[in-house]
């Protein structure tokens, strides 16, 4: 035998063989090989958005797969939306914080936990010895968790500055709902015949549910009305889209109460039950006819007309959605007014806590940890430093709770205030005017921000940069959902922390307060919390973390509130429903919603900037997210919009890139030339614009709505005034 | 020493083919600018550039020793040498450009007869096959069966080049391809870069020795080929738009007037069709045939570029054909792939320099270098 | 033996993209890669204008062009109607990714072609696929035509369904309500 050959065979076949298991033997089959590992279920919350829709995440092999939407949480029934996959998928973002970091300098350095908790409890108790508790305080996006340890920790220090974002979001809303109806309602959209969305898209800003309930109904002759300058996504499924001219909602719905008086539309039986100043309210709306709302709002006549009529034939299962943002939330000096109209419309229609209408939630009665084990600190009594809801301060009319996040940094600049603790939330780019809030944050003495990555906020102002795990790696406390039924739901902990000097809010806020000398307040664990939040509604955290959302209770029946001898009950000085109100005279306005309009309007050649929310992005947090931001990439996003009619007088056309200025800023940007937009109006997709180095996908993509707009304030809720803003637009790059 | 420069030229272009080679190898798909949209870029019209020049070197060299046309002899085995050389250069091209090239043996364990990649890749194996084995004959002397080698490789070139225009043709989502035409024009094309190759051949290898016949006739045989390709272009423009048919329409505005119009008008139409025709009938000597026939060569690369980029850079329509195309997908093509594409050429070069010097492909036996003043 | 088609109503959709990260999630995929896409298209003009949007991924053809050109079989359609990639043997030269009148295969970062798979994993467990199950309009659904119980056979009788381009003869299993 020749051995040569044997051996050149032999190579031959062995080569062969090798080629052949490299292409039978693929990656796919591996792949598949470990499909066959097992794969866990957890319950939980999400994190990205507001909504908190109860999810469960899919395990595999140790590693986060997917999530979908638990079927009984009433907040998405389960679906989820685009950010909830994102924000899931996020948890394995190089991009997050790792260590606590202090500014040296201009830098932002490692420190270590022990030593950063160290110098932030010392120091806070520095300044509050210094200056006064006052001096302190708590902003954060709310959340149940840090809500309850943000307000502790301000209550063992002695003040009442607990914070959130809401004059950015919905404060002026909640300030004219408050003040017209006594509380913030829901809407009852599975249910309603006719439903009149005023700025409001929940195809952009999603609540699964509610979207669900929307396109559900109108499967069933629900008839929607969109009223936008802008053809929103909704506005894909409407009946019709009036494009409103920005800023004179309010008077649309001066308007309505004009005819539903004046034709006798309205629900006579229950406003003469449950009004209060409905007399003056009708001799007010006598000059508000449609005539006069169509030269405002550039709706014809006959279509605002036409529309009180249906909304009024449908009631009491017609509404006029009570909103969120736009344009009631943080838009207009008339945004409270607008919001209180909105309320006394749908009083008029007489939909208040009735089937098809707009209902007063119910929250779930939740348990308090045993004050004799676990020690409370006393209710400070010291008013809040920002003046809101206080009788003789700034914003005597604002919502006490939430207060008014927009004007800390002015008082940390004129020395008010010298200490905040910034949770969740990025003021500096998601507040307009950021050369104001950064101004003013820096000149806090102490400046601690807490977030799972860098935010504009924490690379600018940041003295203590805090991590936070991501949300699948942590048990938080026992939530109540609120709506006409309310439901128990919980995050619980997915995985293990990919960082291990990643903490929780609770032992963030825990560890300060050990350190500043306050430790006695908080020596609970969440799960002793959480424990004693359900022992009273008959829930374990077994249970909970099984079926992931349980109902509480029993929905509310229908009917209008009322006291036991059948008195109009609204959480209201005269328990009811306030048609004049002279709360607004302490800010030197009129009792009665009387029509207000935009504190600037555009003239010819300029453009009014409005602003709105996409369905896969959440204020100014998920421009990091690759799943997320690769969509705005893919699909150009980020352009600004601009009404075919103008570009084509300006020779633009889609993608061109242009000018934008207003009197604080000038940017370019590139447009989408699109039908969908009121002339006038030049609309801005909410949150690009990111710059801050942590946030590499975000960083200088897009243009920010924020940054052409100054620093303002509403005297009624202290909300943003963010579309008080006037712009001109040039051809090419300027 | 003029020879050594070239082979330094092209070892150094094969040397940067393998950087771009290495990179793909590594990263995948990423380094290329191909996308989703537009999957195949300039190595596939790279690939048809290198297999329509070997096709044609086949086509109008076997009309030498296959069909016993007597000056046409003269070159017979630089021809197919260059032709292998080429094939082999596509192929090379090819491997690159595939995702998975080690998966190619399921072509054997499981071929798919409604395939025309399928049919492609078999009938240019066989092809390169015949090739080889009519060089090795005609190495060897054997004429007659160099001849029948010659004969078998024609048919296939014939088949294996009008099957790649098929590949374009069968696709019916893709209205600038669809249809006869490609399979057919590819051969019109094969015959027209055969000619201008040999010609060049011609002038580079034999200057002093021409056989003053013979490209007084491939000169003439160039004009016919191309004078037809005009008039097929004509064609192709007219119905593709007469009534603004969809995806056609905008195909030909991408070419006219869109991102690929310099490829457009100064190669594709000028050095590729007009600038030919022009010269050639008003000059047709040593140095205008030879720098027509050269230019010719680079119009056909930048022709089946426009032709593969253009065919998918028309977005699909899907819902409604009604409505017009706003935009246009986008490719460009990366260092990479234009590395693989130099890679290629110097491996053509650097081969076929090597071939020429370690066989003696000069005419023997029955091919008598006629001489004639 | 089962008969998949999905229906799919875009005059619920909201070009949401819930679709796109749920079925790139369950597929393991990269942001930059997705089984389905979205097309919005605007009539009108202002103040008269309607948008709508369109949701598009493969059709799973029943005279599928991407097998007809697959040179190794790679590309196969099952018996109950599924149209897969059997990615061992794709020698990825993107044929049918130029083939496919819908533009619905992406080139996969395995170097081979890839598509919506209808999540045949979870239809023979009886579970919806990604896309499906996370919308909140109930756009899609999926169905097995064999099974009297399912969904889809009163939206094929009830609704004004069309097909995506039938003048291609790929005999699609999508069917569109628009």
């Amino acid at each position: 035998m020749n051995w040569q050959l044997k051996r050149r065979t032999f190579l031959k076949l062995t080569a062969f063989a090798g080629v052949a298991a490299t292409g039978v033997f693929s990656f796919q089959d591996w792949l598949k090989a470990e499909e066959k590992e097992e794969i866990r279920t957890v319950n939980t919350v999400c994190n990205c958005c507001g909504n908190r829709c109860g999810l469960i995440a899919h395990v595999k092999n140790g590693r986060l797969w997917k999530v979908t939407g638990q079927a009984g949480h009433p907040k998405n029934m389960g679906t989820v939306c685009p950010r909830g996959h994102g924000y899931a998928a996020g948890v394995y973002s190089p991009h997050r914080l790792t260590r606590p970091l202090k500014r040296v300098g201009d830098e932002l350095v490692p420190i270590p936990w022990a030593l950063a908790l160290k110098e932030i409890g010392t120091k806070t108790m520095e300044i509050r010895d210094k200056y006064g508790p006052g001096a302190i305080y708590w902003h954060e996006y709310d959340k149940p968790i840090s809500e309850h340890y943000g307000k502790l920790l301000m209550n063992a220090l002695g003040n009442i500055n607990y914070t959130t974002h809401y004059t950015t979001c919905a404060a002026g809303r909640n300030v004219g709902l408050i003040h017209a109806i006594g509380g913030v309602p829901g809407a009852d959209l599975g249910s309603a015949k006719y439903v009149v969305l005023l700025g409001r898209s929940y195809a952009d800003g999603i609540i699964p549910a509610s979207m669900k309930a929307l396109s559900a109904a109108k499967e069933k002759g629900l008839k929607i009305v969109c009223i936008d300058p802008r053809y929103s996504n909704t506005a894909m499924i409407a009946d019709r889209w009036l494009p409103i001219r920005p800023g004179t909602d309010q008077a649309l719905l001066l308007a309505w109460a004009h005819i539903m008086i004046k034709e006798n539309l309205y629900d006579k039986d229950f406003i003469d039950k449950n009004a209060f100043g409905f007399a003056e309210f009708k001799a007010m709306v006598q000059e508000y006819t449609p005539e006069w709302a169509a030269k405002i709002t550039d709706i014809p006549e006959d279509t605002i007309v036409r529309v009180a009529q249906e909304m009024a034939a449908a009631r009491p299962m017609a509404m006029v959605d009570p909103g969120w943002h736009s344009p009631m939330g943080a838009h207009y000096i008339n945004g409270v007014n607008t919001a209180r109209m909105m309320g006394l419309i749908n009083a008029l229609l007489g939909n208040i806590n009735q089937v098809g209408g707009i209902w007063f939630p119910q929250a779930v009665p939740f348990g308090h940890l045993d004050k004799d084990k676990y020690p409370q600190p006393p209710v400070p009594k010291i008013t809040r430093t920002d003046g809101c809801g206080e009788p003789g301060g700034r914003f005597p009319i604002g919502f006490k709770n939430n207060g008014i996040q927009i004007v800390y940094p002015g008082l940390a600049k004129e020395g008010k205030v010298k200490a905040g603790f910034i949770y969740h939330t990025n003021p500096v780019r998601s507040n307009p005017d950021p050369g104001y809030v950064s101004e003013g944050l820096k000149a806090l003495e102490l400046c601690v921000v807490m977030d799972y990555q860098l935010s504009e906020t924490a690379q600018t102002c940041a003295h203590y940069v805090l991590p936070e795990c991501h949300a699948l790696e942590r048990d938080e406390i026992a939530e109540s959902v609120n709506g006409r039924r309310a439901f128990i739901s919980r995050r619980h902990k997915v995985l293990e922390r990919m960082h291990p000097e990643t903490y929780t809010v609770d032992e963030m806020v825990a560890g300060v307060a050990k350190e500043a000398g306050l430790g006695h307040y908080f020596n609970f664990t969440v799960e002793q919390l959480t424990a004693a939040q359900l022992a009273p509604v008959g829930v374990t955290i077994q249970q909970l973390k099984e079926k992931g959302t349980i109902p509480y209770g029993e929905p509310k029946k229908p009917g209008a509130p009322q006291n036991d001898a059948g008195e109009p009950n609204f959480n209201t000085p005269t328990k009811k429903i306030m048609f004049m109100n002279e709360k607004f005279n302490l800010i030197g306005w009129d009792s009665l919603p009387r029509w207000q309009p935009p504190k600037v309007s555009p003239q010819a050649g300029e453009f009014r900037l409005i602003h709105g929310h996409q369905s896969i992005h959440t204020h100014n947090s998920t421009f990091n997210l690759p799943y997320l931001i690769q969509i705005s990439k893919d699909r150009n996003l980020q352009f600004l919009w601009m009404n075919t009619g103008k570009a084509r007088e300006m020779g633009l056309k889609e993608g061109d890139w242009v000018t934008v200025s207003s009197k604080a800023f000038t940017a370019r940007a590139q447009v989408k030339v699109t039908e969908r937009l009121h002339p006038e109006a030049v609309f801005f997709p909410t949150g690009y614009g990111g710059f801050s180095k942590g946030q590499p996908l975000a960083l200088g993509f897009g243009v920010n709505s924020n940054d052409f707009t100054s620093f303002d304030v509403c005297p009624a809720s202290g909300h943003a005034m963010e579309q008080e803003t006037i712009l001109t637009v040039k051809k090419g790059v300027v | 020493m003029k020879r050594n420069v070239w082979l330094t030229v092209f070892a150094g272009l094969i040397v940067f083919g393998l950087v771009g080679a290495v990179m793909v190898l590594t990263k995948g798909h990423s380094v290329f600018g191909t996308t989703d949209y537009v999957p195949w870029g300039i190595l596939i019209s790279t690939y048809i550039f290198f297999v329509v020049t070997s096709t044609g070197l086949c086509l109008i060299s076997s009309m030498g020793h296959v069909f016993g046309i007597e000056p046409f002899q003269f070159i017979a085995k630089r021809a197919v040498l260059l032709a292998i050389v080429t094939l082999l250069a596509g192929f090379a091209v090819i491997g690159l450009e595939l995702g998975q090239p080690l998966h190619l043996f399921w072509i054997l364990l499981s071929p798919n007869p409604t395939s025309a990649i399928f049919w492609m890749g078999a009938m240019y194996s066989l092809y390169l096959v015949l090739m080889i084995v009519e060089f090795y004959l005609l190495m060897r002397g054997q004429h007659d069966w160099a001849k029948k080698a010659g004969l078998a490789a024609f048919v296939a070139a014939i088949t294996a080049h009008s099957i790649l225009g098929s590949i374009f043709g069968f696709l019916h989502a893709r209205p600038f391809w669809e249809g006869p035409y490609l399979p057919i024009y590819f051969i019109l094309s094969a015959l027209i870069s055969g000619t201008a190759i040999l010609i060049v051949m011609y002038f580079i290898k034999e200057k002093d020795e021409m056989p003053s016949a013979i490209v007084p006739a491939l000169t003439k045989l160039l004009m016919l080929f191309v004078g037809i390709s005009i008039f097929f272009s004509i064609w192709k423009v007219m119905t593709g738009i007469y009534g603004h048919p969809y995806g056609k329409y905008e195909a030909f505005q991408a070419l006219f007037s869109g991102p690929l119009s310099w490829s457009y008008w100064l190669f594709e139409v000028g050095l590729g069709m007009l600038v030919p025709v022009i010269v050639l009938l008003i000059n047709r000597s040593r140095a205008a045939v030879f720098w027509v026939a050269a230019t010719i060569l680079v119009a056909i690369f930048f022709m089946r570029y426009n032709l593969v980029v253009v065919g998918q850079i028309v977005p699909l329509e899907v819902i409604d054909v009604s409505t017009s195309v706003a935009y246009l997908h986008f490719y460009r093509p990366t260092w990479v792939e234009l590395s693989i594409v130099a890679g290629a050429l110097g491996f053509t070069g650097f081969a076929y320099l090597w071939g020429e010097k370690k066989f003696n492909l000069n005419v023997s036996g029955h091919n008598k270098a006629v001489k004639t003043t | 033996m089962a008969r998949y088609v999905m229906v799919v109503d875009t005059t619920k959709c909201v070009e949401c993209y819930a679709c796109r990260v749920a079925c790139q999630t369950q597929n393991s995929l990269p942001p930059d890669k997705s089984f389905n896409r979205m097309e919005v298209r605007e009539n009108g003009s202002f103040p008269n204008v309607k948008a709508h949007a369109y949701p598009l991924q493969c059709q799973h053809c029943d005279n599928p062009p991407c097998q007809h050109v697959c040179p190794t079989h790679a590309t196969y359609k099952r018996p109950d109607g599924v149209v897969l990639v059997d990615p061992k043997k794709c020698i990825g030269c993107k044929y049918c990714m130029t083939a496919c009148p819908y533009q619905a295969r992406v080139f996969g970062k395995d170097q081979v072609a890839e598509k919506c798979r209808l999540c045949v994993e979870l239809l023979e467990q009886g579970i919806k696929p990604a896309c499906e199950s996370t919308c909140m309009c109930n756009v899609r659904t999926s169905g097995d035509l064999d099974d009297p119980k399912s969904p889809v056979h009163a939206l094929l009788a009830n609704k004004k369904i069309v097909q995506l381009r039938p003048d291609h003869g790929t005999k699609p299993r999508l069917y569109y309500i628009v």
